[in-house]
This record gives C-alpha cells, structure tokens and sequence, in this order.
C-alpha cells in the first residue's frame, strides 16, 4: 500500500521532470545537444534524479567534446544502478580516452560485496522491506494465537537489514568521488597556489575525496597520493549532487533554457 | 663415552672478559659431529670467533645466542659461539688456538686435542652419512645434484638436515627437494635410507669446497660399558640420544662457459634439452584462433626463460600466454619442462607456414654450444569455414550469410522514454522510513486496545449510567436490583445478602428508600420519585 502511494506520489511529483527528459532526447535526436544538455539539467533540477537523464546528459556533453562533465554525469548514472551495461560501457569508452591512466576508485566497500549489482536505493529499498517483514512477524503470531510472540524470524530478518542499512549508508556517505572537469589542473601540497605542485590531473580523471575544505578538495590517488584541488575544477559524482549547468552549458543556452 | 671435556683458559686477573671453550666429546669416531661451544664471558667479541682446526677434522659455525645471571648482586653476562666439529678422518688433530678480541684486547686460548679413531667395530658406525655430487666439474649454469646418503644399522627418529654450505652454487628454487626412503642389505644385514637430493646451480667459476650437510636424528643410546645393557627410561623404552652426523666435504671446480662457438643468439640455457612444436588444428578459418604449442624439455633450468619473440605480420596475429614450468629432482638429476602457448590468428586465406622455432644452449654432455631447431608448422587457413565443419555442395541451399562486420564504435543511446523520478536514497526516505512503521503502529494499536480491554470500568459509575425501563414493573425491579447492588458495594457483601439489619450502618436514607422499595414491591407504597431518589442515593455512591 504504501510502494503503491510511493509509486503514485512520484508519479505525480516527476511531471516536470518527465516532460524535460523528453525534450532533452528530442533534442538529441535532432542534433541540438546544447539545448539536450540543458533540457536534461533542467529533468535534474525538477527531481527527476534518474540513471535515464544521466546517460542522456552524459551522451549529450560528449557530443559537445566535455570529456570530464560526460564522466561525471555518467558515473552519477552507474551509481544509481549499477547494472545498467550502457552507461557502464559509455563510462568504459570514457575513461579510455582520459590521458591519465588511473585505477577507477572502488564504489563499493569490500565487504559490502552486493554493492556491484544492487544501487544503494535497492538495498535500502531491501532493508526497509526487511524490516518491515521483521516488525510484522510478531503481528502474525498473534494473530495465528501462537505461543511465543517472537520467533527467531525476527532476528533473522532483522539483521540482514541492518547490514544493508550499513551498506546503504556507506554507499551514500562514505564514497565521494570528483571527476576533473577542466583540461588540466595540478594538485597542491596545501591550500592555494602556495603549495608544491605534486601531480597534474587531466579531464575526465576520477579520483576519490579524504577532506574538502574552504572550495577546495582534497584527493586521494590509488597509490596514496594525496594534493588539494580546487573544487571548481571537480564534478562530484554523487548523484544527490547539484549538476551545475556553468561547469556544462554555453552561457546562451543557459539564459535561453 | 659421554665425557664432556671443559678446557678453562683464563684471561689476566686484571681482566673481567673471560673465554671458555666446551666440547662435547674429546675422543670422536671418523664421521662424528659434536658440538663445540665458544663462551666469552662478561666481554663483547668482534665479530665471530675463528677457530682453526686440524686438517682432519671440519668445523662449521651454526649460530650464537646469550644469557645473563645474578648471584650475589653480580651479573653475568655470557655469549656461546657454536659450531659443528665434525672427524673426517683417524688422527690426533688440535682445534684452536683461538685468538677473541674483546674491543681491542685480545684474549688467547690454548689449542685442545681430538683424538678421531676408526669405529669399534671395523669401521662401519651403526649410522653413517655420505655426500656427492652429481658432476664434481660442472659448467656454470648447469645444474648438478647434491645426493645426501644416510645409512643407519639402527632405528632413527626425528631426522632433520642441515643443508651444505654451497660456495659457487645455489639451490635451484624452482625444483622441489626430493627425499626418498629405501632399504639395502649388506653382509646379511639390514640398512635404512634415506636418500636427499638438492638441486644445484652453479653460479661461479673457479674451485670451491662444499662443506658438508648434517643429519641430526634421535639414536638409540649406547650400551653401558658396566653393565653392557642400553639404558632405559622409567616407563621401560630405551634412552635416544641426539647425534649429529656429517658426510665429506667435496671439491669442486665450476669450469666457465667456453667463449670459443658462442653463437650470437645464444639462450642462457645450460643443459640437455629437446624442443617440439605443434599447432592445434590444421585447418582454420580466417579470424579464428589456433594454438602453437612449443615443448621445451630438458636437464637445465627453464624457470623465467622466454621464447624469441614471434611479431605480428600480414599473414597473422600471435599472442602469447604465460609459460607453464614444472621442475622436479629425482635420482636421474633435475627434469624441466617448459610449454610455450601462442595463440595466431590467420588474417589470409591460405597455406600459413610458421617459421621453426631455433634455440641456442650449451650442452654439458657435449661441452659444445649446439642449435635446437623444431618442426616448422604448416596451417591451412580457408575462408570461414573452421576445421571440422561439414560443407555443404547442395544447389543453393547452402548458408551464405556472414556475420555483421563492425565498422566503428560510439556511445550507447539514452532510452528514448523513460519515467523519470527521483532515485536517490534521500527521494525516496520518507517512504523507506514509512513502510516499517505500519506495522510498529499496528502493534502499538493492539497493545492500547488489549490495555482498553483490561480496563474495569467504576461500578458505581456504571450503576449510575444504567438505564430505568419504562414498563412500571420491570422498573421496579430495576430500581430494586440497582440499590440492591449499590448497597452491596458499600457493605462489601452479596446483593442478594443486602436486609434492613445490614442497612442501618448505612443511615436513615438508605434505610428509607430500602423500606419504600418493599412497600412498593408489594403494593403499599408509590413508586413515585423513586428513580430520583435511587439516582441521587447511588451518585452520591451511597453517602448521605
């Protein structure tokens, strides 16, 4: 009853969003890729937060030669479902053409293994239903007169969705990643240009976050290195995120759309 | 004899550093090891000790370690040097001096005396080691086998070996060590052994001497020289004692590889090798893969080779796998095996001949540089049509379809309608924190109702609450019932208990209403103002 009110709400809720995607692929299928890039952006501000809009963003940037913007919108896209093969294999394409050859950071905690196949809506969705099931099994003791009000159906229900509470957690929160968006940009020991410049990062390489601080990111690479990037150089990855239209679109079509 | 011998040698008194030297037997058989323990005392050496020893017998230096003690609030500090003194042959021969320099004084020790003599019974020890290698001049490179032979007359127990000093040489990691155990009978007796065979590599030219590897077993203890018996523990089982054994040393001289007829392309390889080379199909269609495998077997060392290279060319595409080497010692010396996989893609259509595969080693059985060469291989490559397949002459009804041919690549299309909603965790959490909340409500709904349930409601309010029928009659008895069970509340008895005696201690009001209630009951009174009256009586719950 309530995924049924869920599903109605949304459905009532994305109909801006909804309309602005299919003006993004009709733009696209027209060849106008500006204005697709911008009718997406838009399905995003509206709420519509969907791996769909962000494959079509992405395709869209790449069309415009916006290597970064088009990996950022596209791992944003994988992030919230990881078994869509398209936007992995746009995303593969991607990261093949990006000049620095760097390890992609891992989505997923090791542990949390099924964070490669399940979004972390999936397992929240999972953990929600779980303990639902957990909550209601005592109900249905009841009404069956059973004996015992609580089984061990309860903890067996109740545990798993705690870990995949665990897991959702981790995956929302503890996995930031930024995609370099300009062509190049050197990573400082500290803050500002007075640092030491320690390594130079291209468009389109994706790196983890340890710390942000004063508009400025602190990456991580795979082999340890660390250096403050100026955060206007970077597009998160996390799908929640802001899209910024600047970091995307011509300032014409910006004032157009 | 079990005698420990201790030779003391004092410094000047005017120093505290000391040095003792312990051996465990003075008196050896040829073939004994023994330990020989070198103490320095309160002092620190630089460096270990040396000891020379006489030409019959080999000292080998085996670890150090150290200890401290008290006694009378004066500590002690003592470093033992050990080393393993073996006889190898009959003789007197000393150890020592030795000279320790205890930072920068120098603290002398007079030489001891080892008497070695053959073994009681004509020279054949009930436990014996020998040493050999396979090749005593080897080319650098090649690979020999250092054979340990223990031969015991006696049960042993608990062997363990202590591996050759090897100069010159290394163990062959790639070969596992082989041990194999087996029994010989000469001269009517039985003899166990146990056969050690260590893969070695010659790495250095010149002449080297391998110092002798040591077998440590648990022997049963010898016979008591009063009573002729063998010493027993309390539980009955004959005494075992540790004995160290140790085989010859052996003189070697590693020859360099001979500069004369090194060919340009020489391999590295050292040893009796053969090569083979066959592909995994005959015939193959075009963009279809084949295997060439290359065998490369021999007495050498095959781990980390590589083949020559094959490039990429008009006719074909190679790829190669990683090799799979297996390496074994035995008794016949060290046996390698090396399989080369290359997968090829024929581009053409036609006969592909692959060029042999040609290798140069050095073969010590030869002394001479000499040319492997396989097979050459010969594929036929036809045009879609794999090895295997049935062809098909009927008239036109042949499959002549081909499969799509890939002309570029790009990115993969967004779909073209989608519902688009928001995905995020944080869209739907109102939701996932909604829906195990019913049934926490449901719960708690049930529990407020069972409580409801349990709730007794206030008699006295309920009596007040009850209806008065209409009918006269049944209203009398109503009224009746309702003062009945007031004043049984009050009294704390049953209703139907409930008289004028009773009555009294309840006042003059109840006791009226009790006596117009039976005058009504039976016709000598009205019922007129009743109701009120039993109302007011049971609100003001039977007071007044």
């Amino acid at each position: 009853m309530t995924a049924l009110l869920a599903l109605l709400l949304s459905a009532a809720l994305a109909g801006p969003a909804d309309d602005a995607y299919q003006a993004g692929i009709d733009h696209a299928r027209a060849g106008d890729h500006e204005a697709a890039a911008g009718a997406f952006v838009r399905a995003l501000e509206e709420g519509g937060r969907d791996p769909a809009v962000y494959h079509g963003l992405g395709n869209a940037l790449w069309r415009l030669d916006k290597l970064g913007p088009a990996t950022a919108a596209w791992r944003r896209g994988l992030r919230l479902s990881p078994r869509n093969g398209d936007i992995a294999a746009n995303l593969d394409r991607a990261r093949r053409t990006s000049e620095d050859r760097l390890e992609v950071p891992a989505p997923t905690a090791k542990v949390f293994f099924w964070q490669s196949v399940l979004s972390p809506r999936d397992s929240a969705w999972l953990a929600s239903l779980l303990a639902t099931l957990a909550f209601a099994a005592p109900l249905v003791r009841r009404w069956r007169r059973s004996e015992q009000r609580l089984g061990l159906e309860t903890p067996a229900l109740l545990v798993p969705a705690l870990v995949l509470t665990a897991s959702t957690y981790t995956a929302v929160v503890n996995q930031d990643s930024v995609v370099v968006v300009v062509p190049e940009v050197s990573a400082r020991s500290a803050l500002g240009p007075d640092g030491v410049e320690l390594f130079v990062l291209h468009e389109g390489a994706e790196v983890r976050v340890a710390e942000t601080h004063r508009d400025h990111h602190l990456v991580l690479l795979p082999d340890e290195r660390k250096g403050w990037l100026p955060a206007d150089a970077t597009l998160s990855t996390d799908p929640s995120a802001p899209f910024p239209r600047a970091a995307v679109l011509a300032e014409d079509v910006q004032n157009s759309d | 004899m079990q005698l420990l011998v201790l030779l003391l040698a004092l410094c000047s008194p005017a120093f505290a550093a000391r040095v003792q030297l312990q051996v465990e037997s003075d008196q050896l058989v040829v073939g004994q090891s023994v330990a020989l323990e070198l103490q320095v005392i309160d002092g620190r050496a630089e460096g270990v000790p040396d000891l020379a020893v006489g030409d019959g017998l080999a000292l080998r230096y085996r670890g150090q370690g150290q200890s401290m003690s008290i006694v009378g609030m004066k500590s002690t500090r003592v470093v033992r040097y050990t080393y393993q003194l073996t006889a190898l042959r009959e003789g007197s021969f000393k150890v020592g001096p030795a000279e320790v320099d205890l930072g920068g004084s120098i603290v002398r020790h007079p030489a001891i005396t080892i008497e070695v003599a053959r073994s009681a019974d004509g020279g054949r020890p009930p436990a014996e080691v020998e040493t050999e290698l396979s090749d005593r001049r080897p080319f650098v490179g090649e690979v020999v086998t250092y054979r340990v032979e223990f031969r015991r007359r006696e049960e042993a127990r608990n062997i363990r070996w202590t591996p050759p000093e090897t100069p010159g040489f290394v163990a062959e990691p790639s070969a596992e060590l082989e041990q194999a155990d087996r029994s010989v009978i000469e001269n009517g007796v039985e003899e166990a052994v146990l056969d050690i065979m260590l893969p070695l590599r010659a790495t250095a030219a010149g002449a080297h001497t391998l110092a002798p590897a040591v077998i440590i077993a648990d022997m049963p203890a010898p016979p008591d020289p009063r009573t002729g018996r063998r010493p027993q523990d309390v539980f009955g089982r004959y005494r075992t004692r540790t004995t160290s054994l140790s085989g010859q040393p052996l003189d070697v001289e590693v020859r360099p590889l001979p500069e004369d007829g090194r060919p340009a392309n020489f391999s590295g390889l050292v040893g009796t090798y053969t090569i083979r080379a066959e592909s995994s199909a005959a015939r193959v269609a075009v963009g279809d893969t084949v295997t060439l495998k290359v065998s490369l077997e021999g007495n050498g060392v095959l781990a980390g080779f590589k083949l020559p290279a094959i490039t990429d060319s008009a006719d074909f595409r190679v790829y190669d796998d990683a090799p799979v080497v297996e390496s074994a010692a035995g008794p016949g010396g060290l046996r390698s095996r090396a399989v080369f996989n290359r997968a090829l893609v024929p581009l053409r259509v036609g006969e592909l001949k692959l060029p042999p595969v040609v290798l140069a080693v050095f073969d010590p059985a030869t002394e001479a540089y000499v040319r492997l060469e396989s097979e050459p291989v010969h594929i036929v490559v036809t045009e879609g049509q794999a090895e295997g397949d049935v062809q098909s002459f009927t008239d036109g009804n042949a499959d002549s379809r081909r499969d799509v041919e890939a002309l570029g690549d790009d990115i993969l299309p967004a779909p073209g309608s989608a519902s688009v909603r928001d995905r995020t965790v944080a869209g739907s959490l109102p939701f996932l924190l909604a829906l195990p909340l019913l049934p926490l409500l449901a719960a708690t709904g049930l529990g407020l109702r069972g409580l409801a349930s349990r709730r007794k409601a206030d008699p006295w309010t309920e009596l007040s609450r009850r209806p008065i029928p209409a009918d006269p009659a049944v209203r009398l008895a109503t009224l009746e019932s309702m003062f009945r069970e007031a004043a049984a509340l009050k009294l704390g008895c049953p209703p139907a208990a409930v008289d004028r005696a009773r009555l009294e201690p309840l006042g003059a009001t109840a006791l009226d209403l009790y006596a117009d209630l039976e005058s009504a009951r039976y016709g000598g009174g009205a019922a007129a103002g009743l109701v009120d009256r039993v109302r007011a009586w049971i609100q003001a719950r039977g007071e007044g």
